[in-house]
């Protein structure tokens, strides 16, 4: 029996800390992995492992990305007058296959949660302004969630920059109500893009 | 609307009980301690999704039972154009409420289906008890009278949380005041909102109330109630804007007490409502009898209000509230009684009741069961 074997019940414990798996599915998992052949496995060690050798976050947006800068802000098609500004690189990944925003993006990762203990100086806000005082860019859309913490974390973001002269818009028309970007559709997002609010 | 059967497996005292409901007046006739009143509080739990008399739910579930007990309360509600089922189920550490089989994720999607309007001897709470004991009243008025409300009331207690985890928090003093002028920019909106419901519902309250306790309590005297919001006892302004203005002045005053506390020290969730006979404070100089009387004027007048805000007539679920009266009194109080509305009553003595409503089923509780 499997179950008393202190490798097995690690593995299991690994794989229950991942998002969205409980302890019913990470045994699943787990009993696949022992039967499973040994190139199979080892591809997928081999695929964590590079996700840590290779991914980083770009050093202007903080998308992730295998090279710095991202090929976003990369791409001189881009719009560099606008930015678009999300909690996460997930995000960015909804409006890519929306194919709907040709500008520029900022990940501030995360939002702000004070009962978790995270404050804007967890969060990339002093990057986002000094990209913005560089000057080129016209427009800065918030896109943080619409939900309590989202707002909030827009409503920062947007004091520090209104002296900076910069067009500020929020979007969240559209958007289900305490909804995340994440699992919004592509016609929700042009919508919501497309009926954007000045801050 | 009516709760026209009734089905209840190991709540309490209740090992299994089942009933098909009269449309007008129900009576739950028994001893003490049979379980007349848990029957009302399952019926309550199909309403509200919640006790009227605890918090915890697990209390519910009948002592020394296995400790995977459910209990599983099941009601069948016909609307003149639809009938379904709600069925709460709940063991020691979860709750499922569903409409028709299919989960309700938030108990805001329960409320409203069917509305209730309850009579508790601990109702007398509101008119002697604490701010918070008033304001729960509100809430759940509240809420069941406006969906908007419940949302700005949620919206609200989050950025509340938020803002004292802020204040609590080892943030210098210049950051933290610029945190907190996001905050109460954001808190200021659901503020606003939630004054000018409870503006607006006291004073319609006060209105219908003040009426009804005349005719109680055959005084001269008036009951009379007044909102004493975080914008103080005589700000009057209905405007969104004002008020969310003066929220935000309120909050900037408080601020650096706030911080010395770590706690977030005006604004609604410290509202309270006064209640006044003769112009006199009721929690301080009311008599028992007046009190009694002004809590019945309270819940009349709620039934009134209630039709009035969603356009349902609610079910009235009057636990023991005759037993607190006496014989002038409680024929008053029953003859004001709707006999078209769905009534549940309970009582230990049969025939005055009998007497005073036009009971059409009577249903007798002894030992958890129904006889
Ligand atoms: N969780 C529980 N498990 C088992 N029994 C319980 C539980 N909670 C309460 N009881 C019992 O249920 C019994 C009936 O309670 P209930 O309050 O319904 O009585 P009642 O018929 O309304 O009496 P009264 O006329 O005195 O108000 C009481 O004896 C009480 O001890
Ligand atoms: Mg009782
Ligand atoms: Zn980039």
């Amino acid at each position: 029996m499997l179950k008393r074997s202190p490798t097995f019940e690690s593995l299991i414990a690994e794989l229950n800390k991942l998002p969205g798996i409980g302890r019913k599915s990470a045994e699943r998992i787990a009993y696949h992995f022992v039967k499973a052949s040994r190139e199979e496995v080892m591809s997928l060690a081999s695929a964590l492992k590079a996700v840590k050798d290779n991914i980083i976050s770009c050093s202007t947006c903080f998308n992730l990305a295998e090279k710095d800068p991202c090929p976003i802000c990369e791409d001189p098609s881009r719009d560099a007058a606008q930015i678009l500004v999300v909690e996460d690189a997930m995000d960015i990944a909804a409006f890519e296959r929306a194919g709907v925003y040709k500008g520029r993006y900022h990940v501030l990762q995360g939002r702000i949660v004070p009962l978790k203990g995270i404050t804007p100086e967890h969060l990339r806000i002093r990057e986002l302004v000094e990209r913005v005082r560089g000057g080129a860019v016209k427009e800065v859309i918030l896109a943080t969630d619409p939900d309590v913490e989202g707002d909030a974390t827009a409503l920062y973001i947007s004091r520090l920059l209104s002296p900076l002269g910069v067009e500020i818009t929020r979007i969240g028309l559209g958007i289900p109500m305490g909804g995340s970007l994440e699992y919004t559709d592509s016609i929700t997002l042009e919508k919501a893009l497309e009926g954007r609010k000045r801050f | 609307m009516h709760l026209i059967h009734l089905s209840i497996r190991d709540f309490r005292n209740i090992a299994h009980a089942e009933l098909a409901s009269a449309k007008g007046v129900n009576l739950f006739w028994g001893a003490n301690a049979q379980g007349k009143t848990n029957l009302l509080e399952a019926i309550y739990y199909l309403i509200t999704g919640r006790s009227f008399r605890t918090r915890q739910d697990r209390e519910t579930l009948p002592w020394d039972s296995p400790s995977d007990t459910v209990a599983i309360i099941r009601g069948l509600v016909k609307r003149p154009e639809s009938q379904y089922e709600i069925v709460v189920a709940m063991n020691r550490t979860q709750k499922n409420v569903s409409c028709n089989g299919k989960t309700l994720f938030s108990l805001g999607l329960l409320w409203g289906k069917m509305n209730a309007v309850l009579f508790t001897p601990g109702d007398l709470e509101i008119v002697q008890g604490s701010p918070g004991a008033r304001r729960r009243f509100l809430d759940m008025e509240g809420c069941q009278m406006d969906h908007n409300y419940l949302y700005h009331l949620q919206r609200y207690a989050q950025i509340l949380r938020q803002r004292n985890a802020l204040l609590k928090s080892s943030m210098d003093d210049t950051d933290m005041a610029e945190s907190l002028e996001v905050w109460d920019e954001e808190m200021a909106s659901p503020a606003a909102e939630i004054y000018l419901f409870r503006r607006k519902f006291i004073k319609e309250l006060a209105a219908a109330a003040g009426q009804i306790y005349n005719g109680i309590a055959d005084s001269s005297e008036s009951l009379d109630l007044g909102y004493e919001s975080f914008l103080g006892k005589n700000e009057t302004s209905a405007n969104r804007e004002v008020v969310e203005a003066l929220f935000k002045e309120i909050m900037r005053r408080s601020r650096s007490e706030d911080m010395y506390r770590g706690n977030t020290n005006a604004g609604p969730h410290r509202d309270d409502f006064r209640i006044t006979i003769g112009g006199q404070d009721a929690r301080i100089y009311g008599s028992q009898g007046q009190q009694r009387s002004a809590m019945i004027a309270l819940r009349l007048a709620e039934i009134n209000l209630m039709k009035a805000y969603t356009g349902l007539t609610p079910i009235l679920l009057l636990d023991d509230i005759v037993s607190e009266l006496d014989e002038k009194r409680r024929l008053h109080f029953l003859s004001l009684l709707d006999p078209n509305l769905q009534t549940f009553i309970t009582g230990t003595d049969a025939d005055t009741l009998r007497g005073a409503l036009p009971v059409e089923k009577t249903f007798q509780i002894c030992n958890g069961r129904i006889l």
